[in-house]
């Protein structure tokens, strides 16, 4: 089964941003983006089609 | 040992012989159900309450006074509330009885024929017992092979008693209101769920779901979290780009980590949480132990 719904990674150092992009990239998301927490590192979203589910995220608060 | 041939009567006399060892067996093999004898003729009282189900009831509570309703209600909610445990408790029997039977039974049946089709002489005996014989080893194999269902059948009763004693919680509350309030009808609808909370299929489906949810919290937990780098995931990085990020990934090395996946982490996650993913550290250990990954 491949991945679905949102994936994050939070706080990736901002060396770090390239590779945690290339290894959600294996998987295929339908988007990824990277938002800048403005200390240094950002957190990585990688959105991957729905779940069979419905749900997009388990991440109500996102 | 002498070993003769065995002709005609001698063959009926054999034959005899271990039909009544295979009918003694079965007696002494009768399951141990587990339950006590129950005083009540529970025939009998099924047969005082099919009132109760054919509509006789249902016609005196529709030609009821309101103030009678309530009453008739109740009366038919205990009644078949009754009925449903009576059958329920038989079935539960019956559940743990019938796999140990099976078992115990044909295990020793087929040992003894096994048994005399060595020690008893005459290709044409020792061919009908040997049938007999495997016949039944073999059946016992295949019933064998519903030992994961035997197993699982505590788990599934225990599901079946939580199942109904949650759907027994309505009706409960429902006999304390007036007939306005809880009629017949409504009733009738919870005490289709009690009903049908005693079955395995609705056992099952709440087994399953319960799996599932707990699948999906493995998932969720899996979903979000901290960035972590270790000198596991750095390894592992480096044996899917062993030319740098920036190039194209190993495609051997990926299928492989991917089979390793699928069989050591919930289906569905990314290499990504594999790779950096805080609750994984464990199964990044694992992954370089098992790939072997430099």
């Amino acid at each position: 089964m491949d991945p679905c719904g949102v994936w994050r990674r939070n706080a990736v150092p901002a060396s770090k941003v390239a590779e945690v992009v290339a290894a959600y990239e294996l998987d295929n998301p339908t988007k990824i983006d990277k938002i800048d927490n403005h200390n240094g590192t950002f957190d990585v979203v990688a959105t991957f089609p729905p779940c069979a589910d419905g749900e997009t995220t388990n991440q109500p608060n996102d | 040992m002498h070993i003769h041939r065995l002709k005609g009567p001698q063959l009926a006399a054999v034959t005899r012989s271990a039909a009544v060892v295979c009918l003694a067996v079965l007696a002494a093999c009768a399951p141990l159900l587990g339950y006590p004898k129950d005083p009540e003729d529970t025939d009998a009282t099924l047969n005082r309450l099919v009132p109760y189900f054919d509509g006789t009831k249902d016609l005196e509570y529709s030609h009821a006074s309101p103030g009678q309703k309530t009453n008739i209600r109740n009366e038919i909610i205990f009644a078949r509330m009754r009925a449903y445990d009576i059958t329920f408790a038989d079935f539960e029997k019956r559940l743990y009885g019938d796999g140990n039977a099976v078992t115990l039974g044909s295990d020793l049946i087929g040992l003894i024929l096994a048994g005399l089709t060595a020690t008893t002489g005459g290709a044409a005996t020792k061919s009908a017992l040997g049938a007999a014989s495997a016949g039944v080893i073999g059946a016992n194999t295949a019933i064998n092979k519903d030992l994961y269902y035997q197993k699982t059948i505590p788990a599934l009763l225990a599901q079946m008693e939580a199942d109904r004693l949650l759907a027994k919680a309505p009706i409960v509350a429902g006999v304390k209101l007036p007939d306005e309030q809880y009629p017949l009808i409504q009733a009738y609808i919870d005490l289709d769920a009690y009903k049908n909370a005693g079955s395995i299929p609705a056992a099952i489906n709440a087994v399953n779901k319960d799996a599932g949810n707990a699948k999906d919290d493995a998932l969720d937990t899996l979903r979000t979290g901290v960035f972590v780098e270790d000198s596991s995931g750095q390894r592992v990085r480096d044996y899917l780009w062993p030319s740098g990020i920036d190039k194209p990934v190993d495609k051997a090395h990926l299928a492989k980590l991917r089979q390793w996946m699928r069989a050591n982490l919930p289906a569905g996650v990314p290499v990504e949480a594999l790779l950096y993913g805080p609750t994984l550290a464990a199964k990044r250990k694992l992954a370089i132990s098992d790939l072997a990954v430099p």
